[in-house]
């Protein structure tokens, strides 16, 4: 009996710490000294009661977690301990460096990773939806892996059997039930290979109809473990439009992106096209730095600043290094995002938008731009808490209000079903307009 | 920049302060310098020195692997392995500052970013702290890493930034320092901490050097390091930095020879055009703080 009383104060004892800690490392390393408005010390006085009743990390979370909340910002909540070690058991792996470039630039001793053979092997299941209209629409759907079936403008009702009504349910806001309800589509679509996600959408009779798309290899990069993300499938798309007009599309900015990269705007600049679009509708983001380096191929002065990354003791400026001028594309740029656009996405968008270079279309991004680490509590959870901030060059921050296009574009459910990309099409019709418009001051000159 | 922040902490236990009295920061540098060399010498004339060694850094499931080579007569050559994203190399030819970057891309460092390798560079080669502080002053004891310590606050003389120095109350050795290092146009706390001095050859130096900054921590370990090394490479700008640099062809031929000698280097860089960035080096290099420390 004295045991288990001995154990049960031992416990407390550690749930005790783990909010201490907690509210310690937010304390030292929130970014900003005002915590957005909110008193941190009151926070503690109010939460502490809470914790203290705590016996186990079951109880203990939602108490961390509404202490976390009081901050209003992304990237900052209590992993349990489960959750993380299978995601470290799903992802870890020895990494495989491959030699990436082909530019020329890098030949002497860079190197980079392209692909990590030792994770699971990623694929997709060949489609993607978008929280539109209060539905979830196939937006896309890639006829090399989904030869029938679902298609664009299809109306998907549950995913694995979740009910995708149920789910949108769960959210008050009209942004954070886009954003939830687009990632819930977008995460069930990719897996290991061999896997599968099972849909149950509406066909063009409104009959719910059930369909297994299996994850496929395709073109999907397996990208390893790296930092606090797990292994990850990374898709990288460059082809050519009509009307000689390239885009470029990729699903987030990990390493496995950079060689694909490099050898596009190497194609670019060898054979320019009249204008280049940059999807990152879906781009969750990543390494900041690969947003400083496609940023590279666009501008050719020298210094300029895509954003500014600040922590309580830093402040530092995320400057783009132009790539020699041979290798810059100078044509008009068009950027796609929508509402998964985030982080490194929102900052490479909004960042060159400031600086004129680029125009954007789409929908109002994620506004979750804010690096995070994770660190491991005296209970054994994760903390996930800000490292940095990062503001824009015009002013204000990525974080909440994220980027607003341009060109917002409305998108309906009947356009998709006719198979056209509204976003797209107005990228296209854009980069049309302005290469007419310089054709004319040409002729003006002349 | 990562192994300059190293190589001026040297020193042993037998000249150390008396605990007693509250010394002044000229005679904490000093207690300091004469701890950098084996008892007998008065000075060692470091020429080069070449480091092996892991770096673990929070949020990174593996740790990195680090290699730097400073040379006086050369300039420096750090690569870094990063597992899952390649290798970056820091480099500096006396002339030029480059970084092979695998994320952000690679680039001729200008401005800020060059006189920043400039003066990690000279800093290697400074002998005794009052070389690179002024307005010094022992604010009073404090404690750092379990350690008492004496607690120096000074002001950087290139950057002109704060920096406060803490030694060891017990061994009177380096044991940290809370910096404000440039970076291009913004600037960066960290916090160093220094452990396990150990001799190499007749100079003391630390063997671990924990950095906090950002929130984050990164524990660096060396495993080899050699002063004065007989043979050291050359540093030459890799091909794909010269894009960067019009004259860069034409100096080709040139840069092959410059390396061979001391002399020959110090008259190409003085006579090069757009010297701006090379007279900054020199500048720095030239700095003598007479009466930076009260």
């Amino acid at each position: 009996m004295n045991l288990l009383f001995w154990l049960a104060c031992a416990t407390q004892k550690v749930q005790l710490e783990t909010f201490e800690t907690t509210w310690t490392v937010i304390n030292e390393s929130f970014p900003y000294e005002d915590f957005n408005g909110t008193d941190w010390d009151i926070v503690h006085e109010v939460y502490l009661p809470k914790a203290k009743k705590a016996k186990t990390p079951e109880e203990l979370r939602p108490i961390l977690n509404g202490m976390l909340s009081e901050l209003n910002v992304s990237h900052l909540g209590i992993i349990p301990q489960e959750e993380y070690v299978l995601l470290n058991e799903q992802s870890d792996g020895e990494p495989e460096t491959a030699s990436s470039s082909k530019d020329g630039l890098a030949e002497d001793s860079t190197s980079s990773k392209t692909e990590d053979v030792n994770s699971p092997e990623q694929g997709w299941a060949g489609i993607k939806a978008r929280w539109i209209e209060d539905q979830l629409v196939v937006t896309q759907v890639d006829s090399n892996i989904v030869s029938e079936g679902i298609q664009t403008g299809s109306v998907i009702q549950t995913i694995n059997g979740k009910s995708i009504e149920e789910v949108a349910s769960r959210y008050e806001d009209d942004r954070e039930q886009q954003f939830s309800v687009g990632i819930l589509a977008e995460r069930s679509v990719f897996g290991d290979v061999g896997e599968h996600v099972v849909l149950e959408f509406l066909d063009g009779n409104g009959q719910v109809v059930e369909q297994i798309l299996p994850f496929q290899k395709g073109d999907v990069i397996t990208s390893g473990a790296f930092a606090n993300l797990p292994a990850t499938g990374v898709t990288f798309v460059h082809e050519h439009l009509e009307g000689n007009i390239d885009r470029i599309a990729f699903s987030s900015f990990l390493m496995p992106i950079r060689s694909p990269m490099v050898a596009a705007f190497e194609e670019i600049s060898e054979a320019p096209p009249t204008g280049l679009i940059i999807d990152l509708r879906g781009n969750l983001g990543g390494l900041i730095a690969l947003g400083q380096f496609i940023s590279s191929y666009l501008i050719s002065e020298p210094d300029l600043d895509l954003g500014e990354q600040i922590s309580r003791d830093s402040n530092l400026f995320l400057t783009i290094h132009p790539r020699p001028s041979t290798l810059i594309y100078t044509g008009p740029v068009a950027i796609l995002v929508d509402e998964l656009s985030a982080s490194t996405s929102e900052v490479v968008a909004g960042g060159l938008q400031d600086l004129d270079r680029v125009s954007v279309f789409g929908q109002q991004t994620a506004g979750k731009a804010l690096p995070s680490g994770i660190r491991e509590l005296p209970n054994g959870d994760r903390l996930q808490y800000v490292l940095f901030d990062l503001k824009k060059i015009s002013g204000g921050r990525y974080e909440g209000d994220g980027v607003i296009p341009n060109y917002p574009v409305q998108r309906q459910q009947t356009e998709y079903a006719k198979g056209v990309d509204p976003e797209l099409l107005a990228a296209m019709k854009w980069i049309e307009s302005m290469n007419a418009n310089t054709k004319t001051e040409d002729v003006e000159t002349k | 920049m990562i192994e300059l922040l190293l190589w001026t902490q040297i020193g042993c236990a037998k000249h150390k302060l008396k605990n007693e009295v509250v010394p002044t920061p000229q005679e904490l540098f000093d207690t300091f310098q004469q701890l950098s060399v084996k008892e007998g010498l008065e000075d060692v004339d470091l020429l080069n020195i070449h480091t092996v060694g892991t770096v673990e850094m929070a949020l990174m499931p593996a740790p990195f692997t680090i290699d730097s080579w400073v040379i006086h007569d050369k300039g420096s050559l750090t690569t870094i392995e990063i597992p899952s994203v390649g290798t970056i190399v820091e480099g500096y030819n006396l002339k030029y500052a480059w970084a092979l970057d695998p994320t952000s891309g690679d680039r001729l460092k200008s401005e800020a970013e060059l006189k920043s390798a400039v003066k990690d560079f000279n800093r290697t080669f400074v002998k005794n702290y009052s070389e690179l502080y002024e307005d010094a002053k022992v604010i009073g004891l404090d404690e750092i890493e379990d350690q008492k310590v004496w607690k120096v606050s000074a002001v950087d003389v290139v950057d002109k930034t704060p920096t406060t120095l803490f030694f060891s109350k017990e061994t009177s050795l380096l044991a940290g320092e809370h910096r404000t290092v440039p970076q291009g146009k913004g600037s960066l706390k960290m916090k160093v901490y220094y452990d396990e001095y150990t001799w190499v050859d007749d100079m003391y130096m630390p063997m671990k050097m924990t950095i906090k900054t950002m929130g984050i921590k990164q524990l660096f370990t060396f495993n080899a390091v050699t002063i004065n090394n007989a043979e050291t490479p050359d540093i030459v700008v890799p091909e794909s930095i010269k894009v960067f640099i019009p004259e860069a062809v034409e100096d080709d031929s040139t840069e092959a020879e410059d390396v061979e000698g001391v002399e020959e280097e110090a008259e190409e860089i003085t006579e090069t055009e757009g010297t701006e960035k090379v007279e900054e080096s020199e500048e720095i290099e030239d700095i003598k703080i007479e009466d930076s420390v009260e």
